[in-house]
C-alpha cells in the first residue's frame, strides 16, 4: 500500500470517527465539557499545533529506536532459542515466560532503574513490540530449508550464521510482514511509556490533556499519532518492497 | 573406491513397511554406475544412505580406505537468491576446481545469463547451475539423483559424456528414469527390487548379457534396449509381488 493510500485511509477513518463522535454528542445532548464542539476543536488546533507536532516527532524517533532495539533483541534471542541445545531450550522457555508479564506491570521497575528519560521509553517501546517478532523469528530460524541448505551441508560449508541467513532470506516475506506490523506496536509502546511516567513526547502531552480534561487536545494528539504512524508504516512497507524486489525478485 | 552396503534395513518414521530389508549392494569404482527402478522402490533413499545423509535402522555402509567425500545431489536443490548465480558459483568453487568449471561452463552453461539470480532461470538452467557447483568440488563419488531431470536430452547427454571424460578416476552413481541414458553411459546398472527383502540385481543379470560387455554393446538400438528393460522390470515386479 502506498503512502498516499495509507494517509487517505487514515484520514477517512479518523474523520468518520469524529463525525460519529459529534453525531453522538448532538443526538444525546452531551455537554461541551465531555465532548468538545467542532468549533472548540478548531480554536484549540493553532494553540497546540507546533508543540504537538514536535512531541509526535519526538515520540516517532524514540519508537524507531525502540523498534530497532526490539528487532535486534528478537533476532538475538531467537537465534539462541532456535538452538537444540539446553541453552536454546532455556532461552525459549524464559522468553515465553517473560511474555506472561504485562509490560505495563513491569514498567515501574524500568522507570526505577532507568529514570523517566529516553532509555525507559526505548526499552518499553521495544518490549511491547518485541514478542510477535520473537515468535516469528524463532519459527523461521528453527525451520531448515533443505533445498538450499543441502549443498552447504554436504560440502561441509554450513555454519550456524549461514543457516540463519538462508532461513531469513527464504522467509523474507514473513520477516518483512512481522517487522512492518510491529512498527505500530513500537509507536504504541512509546506512547504507553510516555503516558505512564516520561516527561516528553505525545504520550506525555495526552497525559497532561487528560488531567485538564481537554478532549480537544487529546483528539488533536490522536490525529498526529495516526498521521505519523501511517507514514512510518508506509515507509517500512516501501523498504520491505525494495528488499523483496532486490532479493527474491518479488 | 569400493562401497559396500551390508544388510541394510530402512523404514521411514510413520510407515508400516520398511523400504529395504536386509539389502546388500556393492559398487566398485571408478566409473559410471546407475541405479534404476520403478517409482517408490527407494532409489533416492539408497542414495541418501550411501552418502551418509540417512542412517539405516540396521546394517552398515562400508567405504574402502581413502574414500573421503561422497556427495549427493538432487533436483529440488536451489541456490540462494541473495546474490547472482555467477557470484555464488565463484564463491563455492575451490581453487582446484576453477579449470573444471571453465570446461563445464562451455559444455553445459552456455546460453545461461549467470549474472541473474537463481529465481530468474528456467527449470533446466536451474538444474545445470546447481550441478555445476557439485562438479567443481573435490569428491570421490558423486550421487546424481535426477539432478538433470529438467535438462533437455542433448545437453544432458553432453554433460554425462563430459563427466566420463573429465573424471575417469572418480565414481558416479546416476539415479534416473531415463532407460536409454542409463544403459548408454553406465558401466553397471543396478535394478532395485520392487518388494523389500529381495536382492538388488544387476542389469546384465536380468537381461542375460555378457558380464564384460557394456550394457548396450550387443543390442541394435538403445530404443529396443529401453523397451526390453522396462518389460523386464515390469515382469520382475509382477513376479515379486507374487
Amino acid at each position: 500500500m502506498s503512502a498516499v493510500e495509507r494517509l487517505t485511509q487514515f484520514i477517512f477513518i479518523f474523520f468518520s470517527f469524529l463525525a460519529l463522535l459529534f453525531s453522538a454528542k448532538y443526538a444525546l445532548h452531551i455537554s461541551d465539557y465531555v465532548i468538545p464542539s467542532p468549533r472548540e476543536l478548531f480554536l484549540e488546533l493553532p494553540l497546540v499545533l507546533r508543540p504537538y507536532l514536535a512531541a509526535t516527532i519526538n515520540t516517532f524517533l524514540v519508537s524507531v529506536a525502540g523498534h530497532l532495539f526490539s528487532t535486534i533483541l528478537a533476532v538475538c534471542v531467537a537465534m539462541m532459542a532456535s538452538l537444540k541445545s539446553w541453552a536454546g531450550r532455556l532461552a525459549k522457555t524464559a522468553s515465553y515466560n517473560l511474555q506472561a508479564y504485562p509490560v505495563v506491570a513491569v514498567s515501574p521497575i524500568i522507570f526505577l532503574f532507568f529514570g523517566d528519560g529516553l532509555a525507559s521509553r526505548i526499552i518499553i517501546a521495544g518490549l511491547i513490540c518485541y514478542f510477535p517478532m520473537l515468535l516469528s523469528f524463532i519459527g523461521i530460524f528453527s525451520m531448515p530449508v533443505p533445498e538450499v541448505e543441502h549443498f552447504f551441508a554436504i560440502t561441509g560449508r554450513l555454519t550456524r550464521p549461514l543457516s540463519i541467513k538462508i532461513r531469513t532470506f527464504e522467509n523474507l516475506e514473513k520477516v518483512i510482514t512481522v517487522v512492518v506490523g510491529s512498527g505500530t506496536m513500537a509507536m504504541v509502546g512509546t506512547i504507553v511509556a510516555e503516558f505512564l511516567a516520561a516527561t516528553n513526547g505525545i504520550g506525555y502531552a495526552i497525559r497532561k490533556a487528560l488531567y485538564q480534561s481537554n478532549l480537544s487536545r487529546i483528539l488533536i494528539a490522536l490525529f498526529f499519532i495516526g498521521l505519523v504512524s501511517s507514514l512510518y508504516l508506509a515507509a517500512l512497507e516501501e523498504a520491505g518492497k525494495w528488499l523483496k524486489r532486490r532479493y527474491i525478485g518479488a | 573406491m569400493t562401497i559396500n552396503a551390508k544388510g541394510i534395513t530402512f523404514k521411514y518414521q510413520g510407515e508400516d513397511r520398511p523400504i529395504f530389508e536386509d539389502l546388500y549392494f556393492s559398487m566398485e569404482g571408478p566409473g559410471f554406475f546407475s541405479l534404476f527402478g520403478l517409482s517408490g522402490t527407494g532409489k533416492s533413499t539408497l542414495g541418501r544412505i550411501i552418502s551418509g545423509l540417512l542412517e539405516p535402522n540396521e546394517g552398515r555402509v562400508e567405504r574402502s580406505t581413502g574414500t573421503r567425500t561422497i556427495l549427493y545431489t538432487h533436483n529440488e536443490e536451489r541456490l540462494p537468491n541473495w546474490e547472482p548465480v555467477a557470484r555464488h558459483l565463484e564463491k563455492v568453487t575451490p581453487r582446484q576446481g576453477q579449470e573444471v568449471f571453465l570446461r563445464f561452463k562451455e559444455v553445459a552453461l552456455s546460453g545461461i545469463d549467470l549474472h541473474c539470480r537463481f529465481s530468474g532461470l528456467s527449470l533446466g538452467q536451474k538444474n545445470r547451475v546447481n550441478f555445476a557447483r557439485y562438479v567443481v568440488q573435490d569428491f570421490d563419488c558423486l550421487i546424481i539423483d535426477e539432478t538433470l531431470s529438467n535438462v533437455d536430452e542433448p545437453t544432458r547427454e553432453r554433460i554425462l559424456a563430459f563427466l566420463k571424460e573429465e573424471f575417469p578416476r572418480r565414481t558416479f552413481l546416476y539415479i534416473s528414469h531415463h532407460v536409454k541414458e542409463v544403459a548408454r553411459f553406465s558401466k553397471e546398472v543396478f535394478v532395485l527390487p520392487w518388494v523389500p527383502g529381495r536382492p538388488i540385481k544387476r542389469l546384465h543379470e536380468i537381461m542375460g548379457l555378457d558380464e564384460k560387455a557394456p550394457v548396450a554393446s550387443d543390442l541394435k538400438s538403445l530404443k529396443e534396449l529401453g523397451i526390453k528393460i522396462l518389460r523386464k522390470a515390469a515382469e520382475q515386479s509382477i513376479h515379486e509381488r507374487g
